[in-house]
């Protein structure tokens, strides 16, 4: 999700959540009669009289549309993003363009910083932070390893990537979790060897 | 011990965010725009039925049903519903992205969850001499093991020692409390 996005369903919520307790307070004020004093009787006649005016149907018509294309393309935002898989380099100028096959480098990342002792598991995707590619490799770790060994695997993926691509065009994130849970560690409590 | 919330860019270029979860605000985006799609459809269906294309109007029903009605009983309960469910969105929308891993200090901008942090303490308080049981709890700033021993005056620095050396980098605080260990079914 783009930060965008985000700011929107943020700004909608509380739109969303003042209307609510808007309404709330409305009716609550409507039957207990302390703050506006409104009539007992609901009358809304001057609603009823405009939607019996000409133009009505139209304008009704014209908002409607609007407010469904409006919705699906709120909707649309929050699908999975079709990404461009390609990003321009720097070192791009009036003689060429250079441009990068991202997620092969996610690939060959994820490869590199697979290892049996300490990262069993990892694969790469590229994402775009703040406008710009982040090739983001997500690993789990082996049980065993220490944080030491992970860090020295990421920085030498980093490493790699870093000197394939000095101007820093292509940052890279390693993400570690937690080992597969094994069936045995579900069934019964922690016991350790007792030596 | 701090914990980072950027990593460290590459010169010339800002710090990238660190991971978060996705916010809880994102799920009223699709429900507002729902909402939205819906009033759309109830303009569209006024626009027709006011054209004599379909028979009914949904709002012009709605709106006759308003026109008239009193101050009944269950205004009351549906106001309180309503201002408690308004507050309720308020607080999910203005709730921050929860943070989902630890930084570990390094060359690479290398990030790890909690739940890792606690497998790996776990297996190493377990891989110590002496230790009959253990039990680790971890969150984003620490990470608590609790180790049962016969003799846990003698595996306490050794479990201390042997956590902090496995998580040694992760920007968190390591504690370790030792416990006597009672079998089940032991005399207290």
């Amino acid at each position: 999700m783009t930060r965008l996005l985000v700011t929107l369903d943020r700004v909608a919520g509380i739109v969303l959540a003042l209307l609510l307790v808007a309404g709330g307070l409305l009716l609550l004020d409507w039957r207990l009669d302390t703050v506006w004093h409104l009539p007992p009787v609901a009358h809304i006649g001057p609603v009823l009289d405009t939607v019996k005016r000409v133009w009505w149907p139209a304008v009704a018509a014209v908002a409607g549309v609007l407010l469904v294309l409006v919705g699906l393309r709120w909707l649309v935002g929050h699908l999975p993003r079709i990404r461009n898989s390609e990003a321009r380099l720097s070192a791009s100028s009036g003689t060429g363009r250079l441009r990068l096959d991202t997620p092969s480098v996610a690939r060959a990342g994820a490869s590199a910083l697979t290892s049996d002792l300490v990262l069993p598991e990892a694969h790469g995707h590229v994402r775009e932070v703040r406008g710009r590619p982040l090739v983001q490799l997500e690993a789990r770790c082996a049980r065993e390893t220490d944080v030491a060994d992970v860090a020295d695997r990421a920085a030498l993926v980093a490493g790699d990537v870093a000197r394939g691509f000095p101007s820093g065009d292509l940052p890279l994130r390693v993400l570690v979790d937690a080992p597969r849970t094994r069936v045995r560690d579900r069934a019964k409590p922690t016991r350790a060897r007792v030596q | 011990m701090s914990t980072s919330t950027t990593s460290s860019g590459t010169p010339g270029r800002p710090a990238l965010p660190g991971p978060r979860a996705l916010p809880a605000a994102a799920w009223l985006g699709p429900l507002v725009a729902l909402v939205i799609i819906a009033a759309g459809v109830v303009l569209v269906q006024e626009a027709l039925a006011r054209w004599g294309v379909v028979t009914t109007s949904w709002l012009g029903s709605l709106l006759t049903g308003i026109d008239g009605m009193r101050a009944g009983t269950w205004v009351v309960p549906a106001g309180v519903v309503l201002v408690l469910v308004g507050l309720l969105v308020l607080l999910v929308a203005l709730k921050p992205r929860r943070r989902t891993h630890v930084h570990v200090d390094g060359e690479a901008d290398l990030w790890i969850t909690p739940t890792a942090l606690t497998a790996l303490a776990r297996d190493a308080a377990e891989g110590v001499p002496g230790v009959a049981r253990v039990s680790v709890t971890g969150s984003r700033s620490a990470v608590k093991v609790r180790a049962a021993a016969e003799r846990p005056e003698d595996v306490a620095d050794a479990v201390q020692e042997a956590v902090a050396s496995r998580l040694a980098g992760a920007d968190v605080r390591v504690s370790v409390r030792t416990t006597r260990y009672r079998p089940e079914g032991a005399q207290l």
